[in-house]
């Protein structure tokens, strides 16, 4: 395999990790879902892009979540509609360390944290996201508002903790 | 950490995980197997339903090879193994190979050619009267031990008479006289033995 194409699956392959992390959020699960994914891709002989091998992902993990009975795809508490500016992330500094962060986003479900990886990290459009995880493009704006909400409030309180200790 | 947007925080902390470089190199190795499929190629895993084709292929194979044996049966080229025989005895015949045995009784050539399975006879197709006997050598018709006979006429033409067991072979041979190759051959069964008589033609 030719270096440059050899370094593109390597670059698609960690976009698919961290994809498949902000899903499972543990690092071997999403070593294992990522493999998964890529054998089916491999072999349907499919396109080698972020959004073939994220969807091969994400139905993969519905699968094993289906298959140990756990409900992934949960609909929202309210229907609160939020616009694309207000899920716009703001520019409020916060503290936070590794550890910090990655229990805050454990408490996060698999689907706020793979709105928050897709639209932060990743860089997919409000559209995008809804297109690759099938839900309209309100609830992926209200996920993205609530994960973020979720996600902050977590730090601040720990941050807060940490400040009186 | 320093005090930062949650943005960054959440791009540092992502950017931080990694799959481990032994399972990264394995599934790199995995792509070097199987190339993407070419534009306009057909998923054949998505679409497993048969189509029209797919499901008519099994028995076209099978009727094309069908069709392709009996086409071969019926337009291979046939060994006729009259005429088969025939060239064999035409071709000995002009070989005019030395007698091993020389006499002019069956008797005793029958006493020499000790070899033979069977008994030599006089046939009643051949005429003594006409013919002298000059003596005989061993032979094969068909891969099958026979004995030639070198005959001569009253004029002191030769002709070769052959004499075997009639084998499964020769039982297919028709009998009759033809002309091969310049020569009058004739060809018969009696006695349970085959005969051949080849000579020049009147």
């Amino acid at each position: 395999m030719p270096e440059d194409i050899q370094e593109k699956t390597k670059t698609l392959l960690r976009h698919g990790f961290r994809y498949a992390l902000s899903l499972t959020h543990e690092i071997t699960q999403a070593e294992d879902l990522l493999q998964d994914a890529w054998v089916a891709v491999l072999r349907a002989r499919g396109p080698r892009k972020r959004a073939y091998l994220f969807s091969a992902i994400r139905s993969r993990f519905i699968d094993q979540q289906r298959r140990a009975q756990l409900v992934v795809i949960e609909s929202l508490e309210d229907n609160t509609q939020y616009s694309e500016q207000e899920i716009q992330p703001s520019n409020e500094m916060i503290f936070a360390n590794t550890e910090m962060l990655d229990k805050a986003l454990s408490i996060l479900r698999p689907v706020e944290r793979e709105a928050l990886l897709l639209s932060e990290i990743e860089g997919y459009t409000t559209q995008e996201i809804a297109n690759l995880t099938g839900q309209p493009r309100g609830t992926v704006l209200s996920l993205i508002y609530r994960s973020r909400q979720k996600l902050k409030k977590h730090l601040l309180l720990h941050a807060e903790k940490e400040n009186h200790a | 950490m320093p005090k930062q947007s949650l943005n960054t925080h959440l791009r540092q902390y992502y950017e931080e995980k990694h799959a481990s470089p032994k399972k990264l190199a394995q599934l790199v190795a995995m792509a070097e197997i199987t190339a993407p499929k070419a534009y306009g190629e057909k998923n054949k895993t998505t679409n497993n339903t048969p189509t029209f084709w797919q499901y008519l292929r099994p028995p076209l194979a099978l009727g094309l090879a069908l069709a392709a044996m009996i086409a071969l049966f019926f337009f291979q080229p046939r060994t006729d193994i009259t005429q088969s025989v025939g060239k064999e005895i035409v071709l000995n015949h002009n070989k005019r190979l030395a007698l091993e045995f020389t006499s002019q009784s069956y008797t005793h050539l029958e006493n020499q050619m000790s070899k033979l399975d069977f008994t030599l006879i006089h046939s009643k197709e051949v005429d003594l009267k006409n013919f002298q006997l000059l003596g005989a050598r061993y032979c094969s018709i068909q891969g099958e031990l026979a004995a030639q006979l070198r005959l001569e006429d009253k004029a002191g033409r030769s002709y070769t008479l052959y004499q075997s067991p009639v084998t499964d072979d020769l039982l297919k041979v028709k009998s009759g006289e033809r002309v091969q190759d310049g020569l009058r051959l004739k060809l018969w069964q009696e006695a349970g033995l085959f005969f051949g008589l080849v000579g020049p033609l009147d």
